[in-house]
């Protein structure tokens, strides 16, 4: 694919192409389980139209657990593509950052922002106050989105606590060191 | 029903005038005081609470004694008092609310203006003075003098009723056609709104602008754009706090709508996929299969592709194409990656 593209086995001129081709050759390459040559990413901005952030940084994170780092001026990102970026945080990103994302998780106008921004607080384990465990329950019961929200926090709890909403809170107060 | 012959209107007038003679002996004979008692405890009231007393007492004659026949009466007759009392500032508080009561706005404005000049703090005489302004046309100024009420530490409904009448006469009187940018009904509630939560207002203000956006202008224009976005905030505001809003789905449908070509410029950046979002909660029936409004479907799983969130898209459209035909929902699972849905 990458030869097809490029014109070269090992990507060369892959960093000369268009910011939405190398976006999208960098997506194509991570579905397909490639590493992409290094260079190949263009910026963490939203000025690929071709290509979302959001959907960039899903194709990163696609295979199993991995993580990406915030984009600088991460909170100036669009809603779809600031939850996106939160979503794929390291926990290094999450720790930096940890009261930028409070101030996400409790002003942000935007539902999905302030969970995406909980379970970036959650992979770090920083409860900020109970206000990541108070969204999280919020957000499980959400009837859009919930069943999403559930499997994001069981993938970073490691466990399921199930349908009951006090198993919930328990095991992130648990987790969050909140529990009384 | 037409108007009674003239006879019967001096007749009926004949019969008021004695009901109200007899009224006031009733009156004197239960042991009240007469409203000459009451006017010189009045004029003769010395601190803020006898004052008060005093006016209260008149003020519960209203209707019962010829001389105070209404609200109305009662403000011209607070400012024919001799002697300086006329212009107590309790006096004329009571005279600006008799005359906002009665609907004489314009006649309100100099009792109400010398009493917040004696003392600006207060938000009570500030939130009747907007009232006192709207009723005298001046719906802007009305808009602008009620925030400073709510500033002051004032709130109460009939402040919210006034600053909401104000916001419709402002789009009656200055429609929004003929505006260059956003329509004054809109611009005129800025500094209100950014000090108090008006749930109704903001609905209203979204409402009004998306009926104005399809008559008279485009969502792709310019001033469309603008309109579009105002919507879409107005409504997001709203929705995003309460589910309590009479129509709330379709409203959110229609802000979503409206913002499309906005969504696109600000590349995300408005509350569109959220309007979507509250649109399908909202128009999801609790008692049955199905959806309400079910063109939100698609529309929002078109939204969850573009954002990434392939899941929800695939959900979206499968629960769409559950309901019915819809070559929008065939559209998005066509668009999908191999690796998602079925």
């Amino acid at each position: 694919m990458l030869e097809a593209v490029t014109g070269a086995r090992d990507g060369r001129g892959a960093v000369a192409l268009p910011s939405g081709e190398r976006a999208l050759l960098e997506e194509a390459l991570r579905l397909a389980g490639v590493k992409p040559p290094a260079g190949l990413a263009p910026p963490d901005d939203e000025g690929l139209s071709a290509l979302p952030l959001a959907r960039r940084l899903r194709a990163r994170t696609h295979a199993g657990t991995a993580t990406t780092p915030l984009p600088e001026r991460f909170t100036e990102l669009a809603p779809g593509a600031l939850r996106a970026a939160l979503l794929a945080a390291t926990p290094a990103d999450v720790d930096a950052h940890a009261e930028v994302l409070s101030g996400v998780l409790t002003r942000s106008p935007y539902a999905r922002v302030r969970t995406a921004a909980a379970l970036a607080l959650l992979t770090a384990k920083r409860g900020a106050g109970g206000a990541v465990e108070r969204t999280l329950l919020e957000a499980l019961l959400d009837p859009l989105e919930g069943p999403e929200n559930r499997a994001l926090a069981v993938v970073r709890l490691g466990e399921d606590p199930g349908e009951d909403p006090q198993e919930w809170g328990r095991v992130l107060a648990a987790r969050l060191g909140t529990a009384k | 029903m037409s108007a009674p012959p003239a006879p019967l209107q001096r007749l009926t007038a004949l019969l008021l005038a004695l009901l109200v003679i007899l009224g006031a002996r009733a009156t004197s004979a239960r042991g009240e005081p007469s409203l000459a008692d009451l006017r010189r405890a009045l004029l003769e009231a010395h601190g803020d609470a006898s004052v008060g007393r005093a006016l209260d007492a008149l003020q519960a004659r209203v209707g019962r004694v010829g001389e105070l026949p209404d609200l109305s009466a009662f403000g011209d007759w607070l400012g024919a008092l001799p002697d300086g009392r006329a212009a107590d500032p309790l006096v004329l508080l009571r005279r600006g609310w008799a005359y906002v009561g009665s609907k004489r706005g314009q006649d309100a404005l100099a009792p109400l203006e010398k009493v917040l000049k004696d003392d600006p703090s207060g938000g009570l005489v500030r939130a009747y003075l907007g009232e006192a302004l709207r009723q005298a046309g001046r719906l802007a100024d009305a808009l602008a003098m009620l925030a400073t009420a709510v500033k002051a530490g004032y709130d109460a409904p009939h402040l919210h009723e006034s600053a909401l009448e104000a916001v419709l006469g402002l789009r009656r009187d200055r429609p929004a056609r003929e505006a260059e940018g956003l329509p004054a009904y809109v611009q005129a509630p800025g500094p209100f709104l950014l000090v108090v939560e008006d749930d109704a207002l903001h609905a209203t203000l979204a409402r009004a602008l998306l009926d104005d956006l399809a008559a008279f202008d485009k969502p792709d224009s310019v001033r469309g754009l603008l309109w579009a976005r105002a919507a879409g905030e107005h409504a997001w505001h709203v929705l995003a706090r309460t589910d309590q809003v009479e129509g709330g789905a379709r409203l959110a449908l229609d802000a979503a709508l409206a913002l499309e070509s906005a969504d696109n410029v600000a590349q995300g950046r408005t509350p569109r996929f959220d309007l979507l979002a509250r649109a399908y909660v909202l128009g999801k029936p609790t008692e049955r299969e199905g959806h309400d409004l079910p063109e939100v479907l698609p529309l929002l799983a078109e939204a969850a592709l573009s954002e990434g969130r392939y899941e929800l898209a695939h959900r979206l459209a499968r629960e769409r194409l559950e309901l019915s035909k819809s070559p929008a929902a065939r559209r998005v699972l066509l668009k999908l990656p191999p690796d998602i849905g079925d």
